[in-house]
């Protein structure tokens, strides 16, 4: 017997979307999957992380930054994404509430290949500390596809309290987008887990305003 | 001070009363002698029988009590004028002290008086007391504080104050009675708000500008935290601001703790936890032989099985290794600002020359250990580090280990490679010892098992020209490195030392490349799963069971025993075999092309993938029969398509992660396997020993903090000669905990050197009576006859033949 059974999930999802619809917001809520576990010690056991990229992109409009070389650069001036160069780095002078602010001011960071080793030097540990380390993109790669593809990928980590909750869809998605979508990240998830299913206490998916529904 | 002021006109009339007892105290026979005090003076000689009465029925012998009292009361004035006074004198005075303590919680309103004027002394006087007397005393308030009657809190703070007087005894006292009290208000009462209370004050204390007593209170801190009583981020971020104390030695035990000792924890509770992981153990191990017991059974699978086993039971060794530095770890994972900690602890050690070698190591260790768990940037500690590597340098093989545990996959390529490049300047040269140069492949090993990007084919290949190096130890610790960039980056090694390609084990990494992460695009494994189980969930359970157990008894067959299945036109061939045969066919060719190749190969399978999503979507009402069958045809060709459909088309279950996790297992053990036979004839037993050892390390890293020890780079194949002083030490250890079964008489007793028979007479006859007895009824038949015979003969008056 699988944990979850399809009807189940196809009816929290259409119970979700349905909430939307009912009370529009006036920004694109995000579905998320909130995840309680058990019988984990978070003090013991190793902390477990893993990412995955999922098909539908679940948050579209998150920022990326392009920390680039000339090349990558002049590609994301075209592209209009947002960029910096290594002087512009440099300018903020490893200053500590700068790079903070430029770590909060967007949701990730793509670096190219020639820049990415220098990075730590120029920035000092800023946003490995906000967990923003850019990743790496080669001149062969558009910006375009890897920002999307951070953007799809989600990240289960586990901190230090039992439960944890990741971006798995937005309500503009449909229906099957957003099963395939949930279902994946499930079982990633799970598949992380050192006792798989054992290790589940909950799960919910909710939108951002909306009310959660119980899957497992 | 309310007592003074409370008993002006008491004190008079009580101070002749006291006289006579003070005399009576000196000299009991005296007292003994005036009848009115008669039971006064029988109890006070014996306090304790006192005591007992006096607990039966309080309220009657309130007298008795009060006289004890008063005397107590005005020996502490006496003590206030002159506290220091022979041991003799103040025997009685120790004994009321008990006496009364013991009864305090009978008369609350002395009581109350009583503690006063014992802190007040304490407080006063406490360090010019006679150490008896004052412990005594801090004896005594403990009792009071036990039945509740004083506030711990006043205790806890006296006890500090007192911890600044010079007496061993009293300071391991005073240290054991807060834990204990630690223990009991978390055991017993569980007093949330009071041992957030107690907490807050050692914090106080901590602070203090007295070393003694900013130790005292770190120690009750550490072993607080040690034993759960308040295992938490702020007690750990406490201890962690003490490792900047000025005092040297307050600053070595936070690092200790922090770094941990091995033999330091014997949890009882350990041992359950152990047992509900036996049974997950056990578990897939039932997989492996239920999948065993339905196969043909040939001797091939019966050493597969038994391999099988041992990596089980070698997994559950790495996870109680693996549990002895849970406590410190948690500690350091615990940390609120590890970056800032570490900055300001690498200040310390590059600043300050004056400490001395050991505490600086200790920082470094500290350092060391926060980078790696926390994945710190803190880039100036690995050029700092290279002064120490020196083959000379003392304590060089614990300087390597950190260096090895500071690297992660998030220090700079660069850096690392940096590092690597001066430990084999400084140690992998023919003129050094082969000692420093097995260390220094070692440590090079350790480092580059942290951050593989770091390795540079020109060094690699430098490195594993020794693997053929005169000694033995050179040699082995140079292919240990080879079979370590055989799993993990075959490429950069030189042709003839890359074996055949296998399969890369590579689902528990993190990072592909330096700020590479890796991204899934579905659950490895998947792919034996069968599609068609998602929806009839019915009969769902037994169909999948027995298809998978078919499909790694398959994987098993065909994988280990054709060596050249590559050829073979398997259906069920893995992806990296195929990316391996593209590999061989382009090895010249740039890393990065192949890698952009495959990420080409990615795209466009996911781009075939959504396709057809959507046509199922389309057709799902109409024909779902159809798609599926085509889905499932094209799926039967690539296992990455299959595993990224099964992974998308259902939630699986339980019993679906145990045939992964299943399949991983022997997926594990065919890639040793391969591993070593493509070692080649020229194989050893030592070529074997390195691949388990391989094997069980990964399996560690994986399960624990992930960080190197000191073994790893002390690693010698070969031991070196032991001296006969060495030998001889060994074998005298080894006698210690023998006992002498064998060869050996017992030494005393009375039976010694007698055989039993002789044993058997010395004996009273009532007790060897009943076997005597037990001995005749045994006779035979003809012998009782005989007896019988001889019997009659003589009554009858003739001589018995």
């Amino acid at each position: 017997m699988s944990k979850v059974s399809r009807e189940s999930l196809n009816e929290a999802i259409a119970e979700v979307l349905k909430g939307s619809s009912e009370k529009p917001r006036k920004f694109r809520e995000t579905i998320e999957l909130q995840i309680g576990l058990k019988n984990y010690d978070p003090q013991k056991d190793k902390r477990f992380s893993g990412s995955i990229r999922l098909k539908h992109i679940p948050r579209p409009n998150m920022k990326v930054c392009v920390f680039g070389d000339q090349h990558h650069l002049d590609e994301a001036a075209a592209g209009d994404i947002p960029s910096m160069s290594a002087d512009d780095l440099k300018k903020l002078n490893k200053q500590k509430k700068l790079i903070k602010k430029l770590a909060k001011s967007y949701d990730a960071f793509i670096a190219s290949e020639s820049l990415i080793k220098q990075i730590p030097r120029i920035l000092g540990p800023g946003l490995n500390k906000a967990g923003k380390f850019p990743s790496v993109v080669t001149h062969g790669e558009s910006l375009q596809s890897k920002s999307d593809e951070i953007r799809a990928t989600v990240k289960f980590q586990m901190k230090k309290v039992l439960c944890l909750s990741v971006a798995v869809g937005h309500v503009g998605l449909t229906q099957e987008e957003l099963v395939s979508n949930i279902s994946l990240s499930i079982n990633f998830l799970v598949s992380l887990l050192k006792k798989n299913w054992q290790n589940v206490r909950s799960l919910n998916i909710k939108s951002t305003m909306g009310k959660p529904q119980r899957v497992y | 001070m309310g007592k003074v002021s409370k008993s002006p006109g008491k004190g008079e009339k009580r101070i002749g009363k006291v006289g006579k007892k003070n005399g009576k105290s000196n000299a009991p026979t005296e007292g003994s002698n005036s009848g009115k005090a008669s039971r006064f003076t029988m109890s006070e000689r014996n306090l304790g029988l006192m005591q007992e009465i006096i607990r039966k029925d309080p309220e009657s012998y309130k007298e008795e009590f009060l006289e004890q009292f008063n005397y107590f009361v005005q020996t502490m004035k006496l003590l206030h004028l002159q506290p220091e006074q022979s041991r003799q004198e103040m025997q009685s005075l120790v004994d009321s002290v008990l006496f009364l303590s013991g009864l305090a919680k009978h008369y609350p309103k002395e009581s109350k008086q009583f503690s006063d004027s014992l802190f007040e002394l304490l407080r006063e006087q406490g360090a010019g007391l006679d150490p008896e007397v004052r412990m005594a005393f801090c004896k005594a308030l403990v009792l009071l504080r036990n039945q509740d009657m004083i506030d711990p809190i006043i205790l806890m703070e006296t006890f500090f104050e007192l911890v600044k007087v010079e007496d061993k005894v009293l300071r391991k006292f005073l240290l054991s009675s807060i834990s204990a009290h630690l223990k009991r208000v978390y055991h017993k009462k569980k007093d949330v708000k009071m041992l957030g209370k107690i907490q807050n004050l050692c914090f106080s204390k901590m602070k203090d500008s007295r070393s003694i007593v900013a130790r005292a209170a770190q120690l009750v801190c550490i072993d607080a935290f040690r034993r759960k009583f308040w295992r938490d981020a702020r007690t750990a971020n406490v201890i962690a601001q003490a490792c900047f104390h000025k005092v040297a030695k307050i600053q070595v035990t936070s690092m200790k703790f922090f770094l941990g000792s091995e033999n330091e924890n014997g949890d009882a509770e350990d041992s359950d936890e152990m047992d509900s992981d036996a049974e997950d153990n056990t578990k897939t191990l039932k997989e492996v032989m239920t999948s065993f017991r339905n196969v043909k059974k040939t001797r091939k699978r019966e050493k597969n099985v038994e391999r099988a086993k041992k990596m089980i039971s070698k997994k559950k060794k790495a996870k109680k290794e693996g549990r002895s530095k849970e406590c410190n770890l948690m500690a350091i994972q615990s940390l609120y600002d590890p970056q800032e900690f570490v900055d300001r602890l690498f200040g310390a050690v590059e600043a300050k020359k004056m400490d001395n070698f050991e505490v600086r190591l200790f920082k470094i260790a500290l350092c060391a250990r926060i980078i790696g768990i926390h994945r710190l940037h803190t880039l100036s500690f690995y050029s700092y580090l290279h002064r120490f590597l020196q083959p000379k340098q003392r304590d060089v093989t614990k300087i390597l280990l950190y260096a090895a545990q500071a690297c992660h996959e998030m220090v700079p390529p660069d850096t690392v490679e940096q590092l690597i490049r001066v430990i084999a300047n400084n140690f992998v040269t023919d003129r050094n010892s082969p000692e420093a140069m097995t260390v220094g492949i070692n440590a090079i090993r350790e480092i580059l098992s942290n951050c593989p990007f770091a390795a540079t084919e020109e060094l690699l290949r430098d490195l594993s020209e020794y693997k053929t190096y005169k000694n033995k130890n050179v040699s082995m610790a140079a292919r240990s490195l080879i079979t370590l960039f055989r799993a993990v980056n075959p490429k950069l090694l030189a042709r003839k030392d890359r074996g055949k390609p296998q399969e890369k084990d590579d689902e528990d990494e993190e990072y592909n490349g330096f700020a590479r992460p890796k991204v899934h695009d579905f659950i490895s494994g998947a792919e034996i799963l069968d599609e068609d189980a998602a929806d009839g969930e019915q009969g769902h359970l037994e169909e999948d069971g027995t298809d998978s157990e078919l499909d790694v008894s398959d994987v098993d067959t065909d994988d280990v025993d054709t060596d050249d299945d590559a050829d073979e036109p398997v259906a069920k061939k893995k992806r990296v075999e195929q990316k391996s045969v593209e590999n061989d066919a382009e090895s010249d060719a740039d890393d990065e092309e192949i890698e952009d190749e495959e990420e080409m190969d990615d795209e466009e399978e996911e781009i075939e993938i959504s396709d057809e999503e959507e046509e199922e979507i389309d057709d799902e009402a109409e024909e779902e029969a159809v798609v599926e069958e085509e889905a499932s045809e094209a799926v039967e060709k690539d296992p990455k398509l299959k595993a990224s459909k099964n992974s998308m088309d259902r939630i699986m279950t339980q019993e679906d992660f145990k045939n992964i996790k299943a399949y991983q297992l022997k997926k594990q053990l065919i890639g040793e396997k391969r591993l070593k036979k493509q070692m080649g004839k020229g194989r050893s037993q030592a070529d074997e020993r390195i691949v388990d050892e391989m094997a069980e390390k990964l399996e560690l890293k994986r399960s624990s903090d992930g960080l190197a020890r000191l073994s790893d780079i002390e690693h010698f194949y070969k031991k070196k000669r032991q001296s006969k002083e060495e030998r001889m030490a060994d074998v005298m250890a080894g006698r210690a905990d023998e006992d002498y079964k064998f060869g050996r008489p017992k030494k005393n007793g009375a039976h010694v050197g007698r055989t039993n028979d002789q044993n058997s007479k010395k004996k009273v006859f009532a007790m060897v009576k009943n076997k005597i007895r037990g001995r005749n009824r045994q006779r035979s038949f003809r012998d009782q006859q005989k007896s019988l015979r001889h019997y009659l003969m003589r009554q009858s008056g003739r001589k018995p033949q």
